[in-house]
């Protein structure tokens, strides 16, 4: 991906972040307005971060045909192991810690490149007999 | 007063835990350094869950312990494959690798661990001096004081943002606006709260862990194809102290040259690495034969990386300010014990920064002894794929995330900044940046909403008051400074350290 492009997508998503910021500060329930109130930092924030993102934007279509690339190895992978975390929480709720953790592990292992089952089995029962010593009986962490 | 406390520290040290507390911390240091991509702040923000249950002072010297001995095992790979095991490593790597290629690892190891320990000893020495008298000297500030100082430590961002500027303020803005939401700190009101979970506030270890170690998974997962460089042979070392005799002035200068840089809040351990080689460079009577395994250029990285580590320390603990990225997630672990860094830490909880001192100088030949024994060992842990590394620490992320908050919305925060700290490492937006601003946010809002109302409104208060004038002009001369470069003027590149 062009460097260049990339900036301006982080800038357009940051852009949106500072609106959101912004629009927000308004719904901000209080009686105290002006600079000693709760509201105007977030709104400074918000006018900092909108404007150093449109600066960036600027910067990179001013730069647009310079060679700078963003490399992305395996996308696939990346997005697949991104996609396997946010299935985590998911998994938790409903199987509790250890089932989940069990499934989850294997798929995760594999997806970041460990092909052997012997290994994938051995790291995911080793962490289950990690997190059961350490966290359950030696920290008292209480585990869902 | 300084031996009064240090008899506090040691009586709050006089227990198995915090010795088990030490020796875990300097172990899993190791194993964290020994590893290509995993760097101090990810160890800490990893370690952070283990020590919910221990005292405040076993915890904080299980992490310093952790911090030191991170940054010195990144020599290990460095010298040996090739590969920094942490950032300011990669200086070591320009020498310490080509005197292995020569058949001196052995040699070069030894170097490497005698350099970071008589820095670690000498630097902790300045930190006592040093943060005691600011912390004194801090005492006295009021509102306007800190917000000057939170202006600074923020304005110092364009040392932590990679090669450009505007970056490490969009990303300070980001972590701005993640600190702004949950309920304001002066008025109470809630603010960007669409769930309860919210109400404190975005979990700053959560998001911590998100920002270091889960955006490190995904980067891990990415060139996780990579093999590890093969390594045919064990070196072995010596431990000769008689090795060091003939560079003690470059050791001596080279750990000043490191504490002095990682005072300044922002510039960390690769800061000062750079610096240091770049210095001794500079002074040697055959810079040629830098970057071509020499061991003045090994030295002069080692020590003064070791030494940035007390270094980055005197500002967290005496102001509160962040030293660099690993002393802003130790803010993170102490405000979880309910320990507050700053001035007032030398006073109400005197027993936790005089235990962090006791363990840098007590762990310290231990730290030594374990590098010089403990080579066959940390070798293999150089070799370990990244595959299981990513699916473990993704693991571990996530169950710490948890624990830390005994919640599920937790993991959703970590996932949340995994995700957006990996996109933002992909354009050059660091992490460094974001989490000094979530810590120093609410430092900055707090302090002056409190100056204006105590001056009834009057902004001339922040120009009146003479330290925090000088506070206001230096944060404005930091960030003006790179704008006024004249133009047409690029900096002399060097053949090894670039431009």
């Amino acid at each position: 991906v062009r460097a260049a492009a990339a900036d301006i997508v982080a800038g357009v998503l940051l852009c949106g972040v500072a609106a959101a910021l912004w629009i927000g500060a308004g719904y901000i329930q209080t009686r105290t307005r002006g600079f000693m109130g709760p509201v105007a930092f977030p709104e400074g924030v918000a006018l900092l971060l909108g404007g150093c993102s449109l600066l960036m934007i600027g910067r990179a279509a001013v730069h647009w045909r310079a060679p700078e690339r963003v490399g992305l190895e395996r996308p696939e992978s990346v997005l697949a192991a991104m996609v396997l975390v946010a299935l985590y929480p998911v998994l938790i709720e409903h199987l509790g810690f250890y089932p989940a953790t069990g499934i989850w592990l294997v798929p995760l292992l594999w997806v970041a490149g460990c092909r052997g089952p012997l290994v994938i089995g051995g790291c995911a029962i080793g962490f289950l007999v990690f997190t059961k010593l350490v966290f359950e009986m030696l920290l008292g962490t209480p585990l869902p | 007063l300084i031996f009064e406390n240090f008899l506090h520290a040691a009586d709050a040290m006089a227990s198995w835990s915090v010795v088990l507390a030490m020796v875990a911390g300097i172990l899993v240091g190791y194993g964290l350094g020994s590893i290509p991509g995993l760097t101090s702040s990810i160890g800490i923000a990893l370690l952070i869950p283990f020590t919910f249950d221990m005292s405040a002072v076993a915890s904080i010297v299980m992490l310093v312990t952790l911090y030191m001995a991170t940054e010195y095992a990144g020599a290990i790979p460095a010298i040996l494959i090739n590969t920094p095991g942490v950032p300011a490593a990669a200086v070591t790597a320009l020498d310490g690798y080509p005197m292995r290629l020569r058949g001196e690892a052995g040699q070069a190891l030894t170097m490497s661990i005698l350099s970071a320990g008589f820095a670690s000893i000498v630097s902790t020495v300045l930190l006592i001096l040093s943060a005691t008298w600011i912390a004194s000297f801090a005492l006295a500030f009021g509102p306007v004081e800190y917000f000057a100082i939170a202006v600074l430590g923020l304005s110092l961002v364009s040392s932590l943002s990679g090669d450009s500027m505007l970056k490490g303020f969009v990303g300070l803005g980001f972590g701005l606006a993640a600190g702004v939401i949950g309920t304001d700190p002066m008025d109470g009101v809630p603010r960007y709260v669409f769930t309860d979970s919210l109400l404190s506030g975005v979990g700053f270890l959560p998001a911590l862990i998100g920002l270091f170690a889960l955006s490190a998974v995904f980067s891990l997962v990415e060139k996780s194809g990579d093999a590890p460089s093969p390594l045919t042979s064990v070196p072995s070392v010596s431990g000769q102290v008689g090795l060091m005799r003939p560079h003690l002035w470059t050791l001596i200068r080279s750990t000043l040259v490191g504490f002095i840089v990682s005072v300044i809040p922002g510039h960390g351990a690769t800061i000062s690495a750079f610096v240091s080689y770049g210095f001794q460079k500079r002074l040697s009577r055959t810079p040629e034969t830098f970057g071509h395994g020499n061991p003045e250029g090994l030295i002069a990285s080692e020590a003064a990386a070791n030494a940035s580590v007390p270094g980055a320390l005197a500002p967290m603990l005496s102001l509160g300010i962040p030293g660099s990225a690993s002393t802003a997630v130790l803010i993170g672990a102490l405000t979880l014990h309910g320990v507050q860094p700053g001035p007032l830490l030398f006073v109400r909880n005197p027993e936790i920064p005089f235990s962090i001192f006791a363990a840098m100088i007590i762990s310290m030949p231990f730290m030594v002894a374990l590098g010089l024994v403990g080579i066959p060992f940390w070798v293999r842990v150089t070799q370990v794929p990244r595959s299981i590394i990513a699916g473990l620490v993704a693991a571990m992320c996530l169950l710490g995330s948890y624990a830390s908050a005994n919640d599920v919305f937790a993991m959703w925060t970590t996932i949340f900044f995994g995700v957006v700290g990996y996109g933002m490492r992909k354009v050059d937006i660091q992490p460094a940046p974001i989490v000094l601003a979530m810590v120093l946010g609410s430092l900055m809002e707090s302090n002056y909403r409190r100056a204006l109302i105590a001056s009834g409104g009057d902004w001339t208060t922040f120009v009146t008051n003479p330290l925090g004038l000088v506070c206001l002009i230096i944060a404005v001369a930091v960030f003006a400074l790179p704008f006024l470069k004249r133009p047409g003027k690029s900096p002399p590149h060097d053949p090894v350290l670039g431009s």
